[in-house]
């Protein structure tokens, strides 16, 4: 079974789904058939150039009337040009209908960051899938178009704010792969200031680099690691405590490419997350809002809600992750704060069984 | 084609005593260039405007290498690295690519192959020059407002979030729509109404048939982007909901607009490439193009093919499956008239007499690119291959060998080709065969590079890349050196041309085509009295030897006389036929304008050729335009 799966060539990258080798045996059919003319039509050329190079006392015969051979070259070819369109449209329906038993993921596609949803509610910024099992994607944006792209499992799809769009496809290696952001979704004037080193961490290009940072990694996996990688993802480690398991995910969900959390420091595109929870936030429009536990969760989920003020230039992606990590999350932003520790301690009781 | 005097020759005589003055010392102060109605001048004007707007696009693509010769930060940041290339796109396609060979040199030579005076309506031509300069001015203001980093295609919605130059650029293209607009209707006009007589449609030169169906384009897909961009500023200004998704609109309703004259300006700026490679195959074969009505009909096929097809941009973009089946049909079918003109082409070389000068290099160049530029598209029409290949560098690889491989090294070698005729100079053919190798490796290097970058999975419009992407980026940036180096050599050249070059014969590639019968470069009015056409463009067959003459008319003129048993480049004894000829001629009153003419131009060359004594460079490849009879030297040298 494995050995079907090709390993990288020079043109194509290695093969991690059901999908690869068909489309890479039409890719190479017309691959060969395209060699096969281009040899064709620049060897004839060469070979009349030279052989009808100009030379002193011949001249040119001017042509005659060959309609039998212009026929001929003009409609021949649509048998070639028929078979690479009913392979290509076949193949392409299906990829456009996904198994009956496959599981559904919901990707959320925002500047510059990819949220990968499971079926139990548990979010992450890396998409982990089990092997031999068909999975379709139901993709949204909640800015402008990005489009998701894994070489390896030669599946693309745009998704497109205001609509879903989805694809599927069945992973049969294990092992890590690269997720791309495909359609050019900008960057931040703001990020052309930082250092080389802030772009580019361990050759990976950063969220800060925009749309070349809009990285990810698949990870095709075993069911059992797979089942327990995804249960894991809601349930505290055991060896941190709220605060901690918090600052985690406010790193991998892309927190800091927005906010800063040091006390004091200038905000950057977002406010300073250091010393909210627990005091009043002026909101833009008028009144203020107490930053207590229901207010910080509203403002993950429901960003421009409340937006405090001066802050609307903008916009913060709704945070979709399951609720015990907002609370992760809720309990992190309040360790930070010198005001914050009763909600902290709400975040333990509350999930304290 | 004989330059026949027409009946009322002499009165026409007398009316232009004055018109043996060549265009560009008719008159020579600078308002006569500004206000200029002539279609010769405006041409040149298109052509410096437009070279000007290929070296700053060029500066981009340099830019935009050069950060991706290396992973990471190179020289510049994101958003700069986004705005640059940008406009590189948005330059090169706007501003160089769609204006500059129907501008350029369709404005130049078109009226002259159909025997005209001018284009139909020569204020209208005005007008399209300025609107062009004012999009322009525009397009320069945009950038220096805060240049667009949207990608040339303005993609919704991110076009409306982003900085406000996006209304600038899109503007610049607006106002230069209608330029586009004025040429194509100018260029219908003409052909229609201006041939002269006996140039019927199936002899018309297969350039005027590429740049007539490039026109009939240019007038139908071009109000569409019109309205598109005004919708798109509408939105954005005004809030009117209709692209962005906030505001109720759909995004990619402004992808189908927006490639529903993006995929036919494909064809405006591919198909007047293919139709100056025409006129350099069968000048430098001295054969008629291989099946001239399949090619002419091909040029026709293609544009009208080509409004059918703007879905294949969006295969992957969320459009229903039948609709993508439907485009995916349609696009194979563009496969049919690129192949009959690659064909008939080769073809055209069968049983030719070719020689190697440098715009034929060119028209070789053009073949191979455009076949690997062509059947690359092929992987891209085909549904289920494009979703792994869309927008990677597979695709960006696949549109620079058509566009730059085919249209680029088209407008260039036309520009070899005709530079003799528009500016009356020759040039440094050993420049120029080092120019174009240079500049055949470099875009080689650089892009067929990109068709495997692309196909292992690299995504367009990165400004950064994960490492295992260096190697190929690397030889690709050094390509875009060597590309630039080519062209480089080329301006070189061209400059030296113009200061010091030899003056050019009428006729140096000894081409039977319609324009070479007037003198280099022409006279204001083209011809001194409308030319009667008598055979076709390519009918080497029919014409005399004095029209392939490749040398200058006095000197013909003495051969025949001095040298009875004159044998000519054909090596036929000619002798008979140029005094039959000159019999047909004799008497006519254009043959006596044509001395005085000849004896103007003599004293010119006399004095051009005491500069040219010092250069001793050019000589040798020099040879090759002069007008002798060694003049079949060089090229079997070149073997």
């Amino acid at each position: 079974m494995e050995e079907e799966y090709l390993d990288a060539t020079i043109q194509m990258p290695e093969q991690a789904s059901t999908l690869a080798p068909m489309v890479d045996s039409l890719y190479y059919d017309i691959f060969w058939i395209s060699v096969v003319f281009f040899v064709a039509i620049v060897g004839a050329m060469v070979w009349f150039a030279v052989q009808f190079r100009r030379r002193p006392g011949v001249t040119s015969k001017p042509p005659g009337h060959h309609n039998a051979l212009e026929l001929f070259w003009t409609f021949s070819p649509l048998i070639l040009l028929a078979y690479m369109f009913h392979e290509g449209f076949l193949g392409f329906m299906h990829m456009s209908v996904p198994p009956a038993d496959s599981i559904n993921v919901r990707v959320h596609a925002k500047q510059w960051h990819w949220e990968f949803e499971y079926p139990n509610g548990a979010t992450e910024a890396e998409l982990w899938v089990p092997e031999h099992q068909p999975v379709r994607l139901i993709m949204g944006s909640q800015d402008v178009l990005h489009s998701f792209f894994v070489p390896a499992l030669r599946v693309k799809r745009d998704i497109v704010p205001g609509m879903y769009t989805s694809l599927w496809f069945e992973p049969t290696r294990r092992g890590v792969h690269d997720i791309f952001c495909t359609e050019y979704c900008g960057a931040n004037p703001a990020n052309d200031a930082l250092s080389a080193e802030a772009l580019n961490v361990n050759g990976r290009p950063q969220e800060s680099a925009g749309h070349s940072g809009m990285l990810s990694r698949l990870h095709i996996v075993s069911r059992a690691e797979w089942n327990e990688h995804v249960n894991d993802l809601i349930a505290k480690p055991e060896d941190l405590t709220w605060p901690q398991w918090g600052e985690q995910l406010f790193g991998s969900s892309g927190c800091p490419a927005c906010h800063v959390v040091q006390p004091g420091a200038a905000h950057t595109t977002g406010p300073n997350l250091a010393n909210v929870v627990g005091y009043p936030q002026p909101l833009e429009g008028g009144g203020e809002a107490a930053a207590d536990i229901e207010y910080m969760r509203r403002s993950l989920r429901e960003p421009q809600a409340d937006i405090v003020r001066t802050f609307t230039t903008a916009s913060m992606p709704a945070q979709t992750m399951h609720e015990v990590q907002l609370d992760a999350i809720v309990a992190y932003l309040a360790s930070i704060s010198d005001r914050g520790q009763p909600v902290v301690q709400q975040v333990e009781t509350l999930h304290a069984e | 084609m004989t330059v026949k005097a027409t009946a009322h020759h002499p009165a026409a005589h007398g009316e232009h005593a004055h018109s043996d003055v060549d265009y560009l010392h008719e008159k020579t102060t600078v308002l006569s260039w500004i206000v200029t109605l002539d279609h010769k001048r405006l041409g040149i004007l298109y052509l410096a405007s437009t070279l000007l707007m290929f070296f700053i696009g060029g500066i981009f693509a340099l830019l935009v290498r050069t950060e991706l010769l290396l992973p990471g930060r190179t020289i510049m940041g994101p958003h700069e690295y986004n705005q640059a290339f940008s406009l590189h796109g948005a330059i090169m396609v706007f501003l160089f690519i769609i204006p500059s060979i129907p501008g350029a040199l369709g404005n130049f030579f078109l009226p002259i192959m159909l025997g005209a005076k001018d284009v139909a309506f020569p204020r209208l031509n005005l007008l399209s020059y300025y609107i062009y300069v004012l999009g322009a001015a525009v397009a320069i203001f945009s950038l220096i407002d805060g240049a667009v980093d949207t990608g040339w295609t303005f993609y919704t919605p991110y076009s409306q979030t982003t900085s406000a130059s996006v209304i600038a650029m899109t503007l610049a293209a607006f106002i230069l729509g209608f330029s586009s607009i004025l040429t194509g209707v100018n260029f219908i006009a003409t052909v229609h109404k201006l041939r002269a007589p006996g140039l019927h449609w199936k002899r018309l030169p297969l350039f005027v048939w590429g740049t007539y169906a490039t026109a009939v384009i240019q007038v139908l897909a071009t109000p569409v982007l019109a309205i598109t961009l005004l919708l798109l500023m509408m939105e954005k200004v005004l809030s009117v909901g209709i692209f962005d998704p906030r505001l109720g609109g759909d995004p990619v309703l402004f992808q189908h607009f927006f490639w529903f004259y993006s995929h036919p300006a494909v064809y405006i700026m591919i198909l007047p490439g293919m139709a100056i490679v025409n006129e350099i195959i069968a000048t430098f074969s001295r054969r008629k193009i291989f099946g001239y009505m399949f090619v002419a009909m091909s040029s026709v096929a293609l544009a009208l093919l080509g409004f059918l097809v703007w879905g294949h941009h969006m295969f992957v973009a969320g459009m229903s499956e039948y609709a993508t089946m439907v485009f995916s049909a349609l696009t194979f079918l563009v496969a049919i008239p690129s192949g009959v003109k690659v064909f008939n082409w080769t073809a055209t070389l069968y049983n030719g007499s070719i020689s190697f000068q440098s715009p034929m290099l060119y028209g070789l160049g053009f073949i191979v690119l455009f076949t690997i530029g062509g059947l690359t598209g092929l992987f891209l029409g085909t549904l289920s291959v494009d979703v792994h290949l869309h927008d990677t560098y597979f695709v960006v690889a696949h549109f620079h060998y058509v566009m730059v491989g085919g249209t680029v090294i088209g407008f260039v070698g036309g520009l070899h080709y005709w530079w003799p005729k528009m500016t009356g100079k020759l040039y440094d053919e050993r420049l120029a065969k080092i120019a174009f190798m240079l500049v055949f490796t470099g875009f080689n290097m650089t892009f067929l590079t990109q068709f495997v970058l692309g196909s292992q999975g690299m995504p367009r419009r990165y400004y950064d890349y994960l490492d295992h992407f260096q190697p190929l980026h690397g030889f690709s940036s050094a390509g875009s050196y060597v590309l630039g180096l080519g062209f480089m050599i080329m301006a070189v050249m061209f400059a030296m041309s113009l200061f010091r070059g030899k003056k050019s014969p009428p006729n140096p590639w000894g081409s039977a085509g319609f324009e070479w019968a007037t003198s280099s470069p022409p006279i204001m009015h083209n011809f001194h009295h409308t030319p009667v056409i008598d055979r076709g463009p390519y009918d080497y067959h029919l014409a005399t030897e004095e029209e392939l003459w490749d040398g200058f008319p006095e000197e013909l003129e003495a051969s025949a006389h001095d040298a009875p048993a004159h044998v000519s480049k054909l090596g036929r004894d000619v002798s008979d036929e140029v005094s039959t000829k000159r019999a047909v001629v004799e008497g006519v009153a254009p043959s006596a304008s044509d001395e005085s003419a000849g004896a103007n131009e003599g004293e010119e060359s006399s004095d051009e050729g005491s500069e040219s004594d010092h250069d001793g460079d050019q000589d040798e490849d020099g040879d090759d335009e002069e007008a002798s009879d060694e003049s079949k030297k060089p090229s079997d040298e070149e073997e």
